[in-house]
């Protein structure tokens, strides 16, 4: 598996995380900037991330409870910030007040988060990430 | 070489005030100080709130998370969690000039100009007698000089049902600022229910704030920006800074920057101050007739242990333990975001099942909301798309509780200074901080009782957060004040023992660490000092 390059990659988190492309240049430089800092470990378990984008989610999700501070996670949280502190992101970070359709919504996410969760440890721990 | 009469070393909260009591009393005073500054670029624009920002600013990210994303952290919950990086310049320089080794101990130092109060929160709880005699303070001295420093800094504060345990005797002080949405409706729980939990020795009150709510001089009333851990601009926040720049329009102040003071020695009444450029490197020596260390409790502990020839030597050390109570008020769920807000501590929980004001542990309340999500969002049991939604929901009802214990000396607990060849200073220290079991669960059983406290207020705890310890900022005890003459430690006047005209106007002699916040208390300490030297420089001349 061949790892894309990290703009590919800012690209692919912030589909994840927003499922919007990137706006601000800067994004990606701060992105790469941080990348300096990858741990050398969990290279198979990242390459297959950036290789599977749909598995992104439930990896996320499964790392929480085995490896919270997993370098997959730490390179979703920097992108997670990153995105949080630009303009055109704004209103998808601010707090939302809530009316009861979307507190159905809210709902669906939190059972959605818990499937994903299960999912995603069924897979590390199978596919030996 | 010109020998001068006060030379202050820091700028920070004890140095600026030592150097004010001084200063005001006439004298010639010299303040030698690191100071390194703040980028511009990095600073938000004056005067614009930080929903403002968020929608509308795009150079928010600069800080935010800093232009090359410095300040984005991940791991655990560590030292300065709460400093942005328009304040990150508070920890420049400090790697290289104060390097400290350690396994367990995990504290802030800074070399920046208005030292660790740059990052201050704020908070001028009154320290109680009781606990004031266990630190080695005179209680009648200490009050006076409260309202003093209250007076200089400006101080907003409530004489509510916890006064006792806040602002004490204090005479002078403003009306708080508006309490957020959160805070109000917890007021309002408590103050149906305060009959009971008052029985369990439980008070809830507005958290004394070095924060004006009218305007002082060139100070603005607090607008309600919510972007008090970015920026000072209107100076409302009490900083260091603020006083010191006043100062430096006196004609009897004088300020010395890029200075590290290294050590000292005294000769036939006649201090000789050695100090290294941290541009340059270059070493220089000042004399004085009186030396005031306000440098912080590790900062002034390394200029004596290293000017009395202490390497090898411990010294003990005191941080107040303290835990992360991150909380959820279910009625604010979903409300949305608030404009215009107080981003300080709003509120004080203090439990005193013996009604003694004595060794009890403290907390402080913040809603959280322009720290952003991404300092939370990791803590979260989800993954990080979906946790996102969830925690805008959230946010709203979100307050974060700070649980403060006190600390006391033991073997476990201490600083040694060692020869290290890397070190510009030829040193470093090495820190070890250790509690004890009988502590640890002290602690803890402190922390459920909160917890369990605040289910009556209707707030539910998500998790406790156990910090590193000496990551909560608060360090005392290095130089233990003590009747007797013995070397590394302090007499009651704040003179350093073994000395003549060396004095310590910070932390570093108290005894003893009560839980509420040290700042305020060692800021009346500092004055105190400064009037107890102008007393005996008298004395001498007599």
């Amino acid at each position: 598996m061949k790892r894309p390059n990290s703009k590919v990659q800012a690209d692919i988190l912030a589909s994840y995380l927003l499922g919007r492309p990137i706006k601000d240049p800067y994004i990606y430089d701060i992105y790469e900037e941080l990348l300096k800092e990858a741990r050398g470990d969990e290279e198979r378990l990242v390459d297959f991330a950036f290789s599977h984008p749909v598995a992104l989610p439930y990896l996320d999700a499964g790392l929480v409870f085995l490896r919270p501070e997993s370098e997959l996670r730490r390179r979703i949280y920097v992108m997670f910030s990153v995105l949080e502190s630009s303009r055109e992101y704004a209103d998808l970070f601010l707090p939302q007040r809530i009316t009861p359709v979307r507190l159905i919504g809210i709902f669906l996410v939190g059972i959605r988060a818990v499937f994903r969760a299960i999912i995603g440890i069924v897979l590390i721990k199978t596919g030996g990430l | 070489m010109k020998i001068l009469d006060y030379v202050i070393v820091g700028s920070g909260c004890s140095g600026s005030m030592v150097a004010q009591t001084l200063t005001d009393a006439g004298v010639d005073v010299t303040m030698l100080d690191s100071g390194t500054t703040g980028a511009a670029p990095n600073n938000p624009p004056v005067g614009r709130s930080f929903f403002d920002l968020r929608k509308n600013d795009p150079d928010q990210y600069k800080y935010f998370i800093g232009d090359r994303g410095q300040g984005i952290n991940w791991g655990e919950v560590s030292k300065g969690a709460q400093v942005t990086p328009p304040r990150l310049y508070m920890t420049n320089h400090v790697n290289k000039y104060l390097p400290l080794s350690s396994k367990t101990f995990s504290p802030l130092e800074s070399l920046g100009y208005g030292g660790l109060g740059i990052g201050w929160g704020l908070q001028c709880w009154e320290y109680s007698d009781a606990d004031l005699h266990k630190v080695g303070l005179n209680p009648a001295d200490i009050r006076v000089a409260y309202d003093v420093v209250a007076n200089r800094i400006g101080v907003s504060a409530t004489r509510d049902e916890a006064a006792n345990y806040t602002i004490g005797s204090l005479k002078h002080f403003q009306p708080s600022a508006r309490a957020d949405r959160n805070h109000k409706l917890l007021q309002k729980i408590y103050s149906r229910r305060k009959k009971s939990l008052q029985r369990k020795g439980f008070y809830v009150g507005r958290t004394p704030l070095a924060l004006i709510t009218k305007k002082v001089g060139d100070r603005k009333a607090y607008r309600y920006l919510d972007t008090d851990y970015y920026s000072d601009a209107d100076k409302s926040a009490w900083r260091p800074w603020i006083t010191v720049d006043a100062l430096k329009r006196k004609r009897n102040f004088h300020y010395v920057g890029n200075l590290l003071v290294t050590s000292f020695e005294e000769k036939k009444d006649i201090v000789t101050v050695h100090a290294l450029d941290v541009i340059s490197g270059e070493k220089k020596e000042f004399l004085c007739h009186h030396l005031i260390l306000a440098s912080g409790a590790f900062g002034s502990a390394r200029i004596v242990m290293r000017s009395q020839g202490k390497i090898g030597s411990k010294v003990p050390v005191l941080s107040n333990p303290h835990s992360y109570i991150p909380c959820i008020q279910i009625r604010m769920l979903g409300r949305g975001y608030e404009r215009k807000k107080l981003g300080f501590g709003q509120l004080s929980y203090f439990i005193d099942p013996n009604g003694d004001d004595s060794e009890i542990s403290v907390a402080s309340s913040y809603s959280y909301q322009s720290l952003m999500l991404f300092r939370i969002i990791a803590q979260m049991p989800f993954n990080l798309a979906d946790g996102r939604t969830l925690a805008r929901f959230l946010t709203p009802g979100l307050i974060v509780m700070i649980a403060q214990h006190p600390d006391k000396a033991s073997p476990h607990k201490y600083l040694k200074l060692v020869s290290d060849k890397d070190s510009p200073t030829g040193d470093r220290i090495d820190a070890h901080y250790e509690l004890s079991q009988k502590d640890e669960d002290e602690w803890n059983r402190r922390e459920r009782m909160y917890v369990s406290l605040m289910r009556k207020l209707h707030v539910f705890a998500i998790k406790r957060v156990k910090t590193e310890h000496g990551s909560g900022i608060h360090y005392a005890g290095t130089l233990p004040f003590s009747d007797t003459a013995a070397a590394l430690h302090l007499d009651p006047s704040g003179r350093l023992h073994k000395t003549k005209h060396v004095y310590v106007a910070d932390s570093s002699g108290f005894k003893f660490l009560p839980a509420k916040g040290l700042t305020f208390t060692l800021m009346a300490n500092a004055h105190v000092v400064a009037k107890n030297i102008l007393k005996e420089t008298v004395d001498d001349k007599k």
